[in-house]
């Protein structure tokens, strides 16, 4: 399922913008879109100045959650980065080129680990 | 005076450490500060990326900021404290970013990314903080509903704004600072929803007055609250957050002023796409727990905290707790705490004389005092009440990692269980990844409200090493198995949490 992150027609930014000067813009690529973001913001940070504030569905339920603790205790902000599952958004440094999706339920590993890390042995 | 070698094993990631301080906050920098004045070496590690806790957290190390005058008070008290600590020398090995996993009698495991290690530590300071103390309500897990410490840190550190319309609600003087933030970066804020009230009787005012560098934060914020044209309500919270997908409105309104029980005759409805909610803090004790101290329910300093001494010492010979995480009481406490800690490890590594080191702990033992008279006041005013249960209806989540809802909880109660412990085995409660952090202290409140006992009656949910996610490959390099064979050298990635 693909999230709507409302930036293609009206590109949304709640940075806050009064004598700061950010790091070097770079850009994450969110559901398979491209969404802006700065050298040391976390991933949850981005994608909440971007508007986008639905990161995962339970697996329960299918509700909606998004960032809450913002301190890393919470476990509720996890998303899918970079083929790796339940990394916590509010403590993941975006980095330009990360892969993010929002992640269903528990999330999975992507097949080809999972084969390689089988035929390792381990 | 001569100064402890630090020896690093190589083999395996073992290193040998005279003090160990998990927790860089406040606290653990204070006592790693003591700690190397008297020349004992220490180690600080913290999970975030830089040095400060939450309280001082650093922007960024990319952000550049033009005006620092701007950014608070405190803000400077934390540049005034890293200062400290760059000048107490080359005694303190600070080691950001990097996860305190598990505690085995003097081995502390860290992970570090995918890197892992095990340091032995002589003494040990637990400076872990606190969090926001999770009140379920319906609607609270729906995206847009923050803690307070969350959107400050939003705000403060990140500089983006949560939300475009906000109410705040809770207890305590931070809902005021976290008010004034977001006003600050464009945030409209309805109002402020203060479920206390306070009573500023002549003799409550005699005791804080001691503090008055304390209460003019407070004065501050009340008045730039007001010049901002944001409402102060006293005896009035949030009763639940709707939406489908995002908080689209709240209903909220006046408690009883004795218990806080919701008075929902009187709930209005105002449409707002972002709730800030806080209502003080819970003390972060996985460590001391794991450590093996002993704790005790102390209401007014969180919920459980561990048994000290004076000088922070815990049941554990070698063990010290300071700061929010052994009780909760804010960041110029801890500091002192932290302080007292560092100087008492010296001493008992035969650093400081027991003269030197009494000299040294006189002026943050005097300060302690002088805050615990301000701390009283603000108790009173934000002790939780009751009634704050009652905001949970029984299809509310109560448990948000795995699901489980005030009905199942008390589904379980009418099967039997009478603790945490109970009820965590009848309906999976507390066993998602935040191993019980947002569960465990709304729950112990609300199985103690069932049963007219005290939440320390209670229980538990204990905390299980791995505390923080760990690849396998990173737990299979900790090397605590010391017998383990070659398959035991797992390399890769294999699971998140463990």
């Amino acid at each position: 399922m693909r999230m709507e992150h409302q930036q293609a027609s009206e590109p949304m930014d709640r940075r806050v913008e009064d004598g700061l000067q950010r790091g070097r813009a770079v850009e994450i690529v969110v559901d398979g879109l491209p969404v802006r973001a700065f050298e040391g913001e976390s991933v949850a940070a981005a994608l909440l100045a971007a508007g986008t504030r639905v990161l995962r569905t339970t697996a329960r339920h299918g509700a909606p959650r998004g960032l809450y603790c913002g301190i890393g205790l919470c476990f509720e902000c996890v998303m899918t980065v970079d083929r790796r599952p339940n990394v916590r958004t509010c403590q993941t440094p975006v980095r330009d080129g990360m892969q993010v999706e929002t992640q269903q339920g528990e999330g999975r590993w992507p097949d080809a680990a999972s084969r390689s890390w089988r035929r390792a042995g381990a | 005076m001569a100064r402890r070698r630090v020896e690093v094993l190589a083999a395996g990631g073992r290193m040998k450490v005279p003090l160990l301080v998990v927790g860089g906050g406040p606290a653990g920098m204070a006592a790693a500060i003591e700690a190397a004045r008297a020349g004992l070496a220490c180690t600080l590690v913290d999970e975030g990326p830089g040095l400060g806790g939450q309280i001082y957290r650093q922007l960024p190390a990319s952000f550049r900021v033009h005006d620092a005058r701007g950014l608070g008070r405190d803000h400077a008290r934390g540049e005034a404290l890293r200062a400290e600590l760059a000048a107490a020398g080359e005694g303190i090995d600070a080691r950001p970013g990097t996860s305190v996993v598990g505690i085995w009698g003097s081995d502390v495991a860290w992970v570090a990314g995918d890197a892992s290690g095990t340091i032995t530590a002589e003494q040990l300071v637990l400076a872990t903080g606190a969090y926001d103390r999770p009140v379920p309500f319906p609607g609270w897990t729906l995206p847009g509903v923050l803690t307070a410490g969350g959107a400050q840190g939003l705000v403060k550190t990140m500089r983006v704004a949560p939300g475009r319309r906000a109410l705040v609600a809770g207890t305590g003087p931070l809902l005021l600072v976290v008010a004034n933030q977001l006003h600050q970066a464009g945030v409209e804020v309805v109002a402020v929803a203060e479920a206390g009230c306070p009573t500023w009787s002549p003799r409550a005012f005699g005791k804080v007055w001691g503090e008055r560098g304390l209460l003019k934060d407070a004065w501050d914020h009340w008045r730039a609250l007001r010049r901002a044209g944001i409402p102060l309500r006293f005896n009035q919270t949030v009763f639940a957050a709707h939406g489908a997908r995002e908080v689209e409105a709240v209903t909220c309104g006046p408690v009883d002023v004795e218990t806080w029980s919701p008075i929902r005759e009187r709930a209005r409805r105002i449409d707002v796409d972002l709730l800030v909610v806080g209502f003080g803090f819970v003390p972060n004790t996985e460590l001391t727990a794991l450590a093996g101290c002993r704790h005790r329910y102390v209401h007014e300093l969180g919920g459980w905290t561990p048994v000290r001494t004076a000088r922070m010492e815990t049941t554990v010979p070698g063990v010290f707790a300071a700061g929010d995480g052994a009780g909760v009481a804010g960041a110029l406490v801890a500091v002192e705490e932290g302080r007292i800690a560092g100087i008492t490890a010296a001493e008992q590594a035969g650093m400081l004389g027991s003269a030197e080191a009494d000299r040294r702990r006189a002026p943050p033992a005097a300060r302690l005092r002088s805050l615990a008279r301000v701390r009283e006041v603000l108790d009173e005013i934000s002790r939780l009440r009751p009634g704050l249960t009652e905001l949970a209806t029984p299809e509310t989540v109560a448990c948000r990692c795995e699901e489980v809802s005030i009905a199942e909880v008390d589904g379980a109660l009418e099967r039997g269980a009478r603790d945490l412990q109970a009820v965590k085995l009848l309906t999976r409660l507390g066993m998602g990844p935040c191993q019980g952090r947002n569960c465990a202290p709304s729950m112990a409140l609300h199985l103690a409200h069932a049963a007219g006992e005290g939440p320390e009656a209670m229980g538990r949910i204990n905390p299980r090493p791995p505390i923080k996610p760990a690849t396998v490959g990173a737990l299979a390099n900790l090397n605590l198995h010391r017998n383990r064979d070659a398959q035991g050298r797992a390399a890769h990635p294999a699971g998140s949490q463990g």
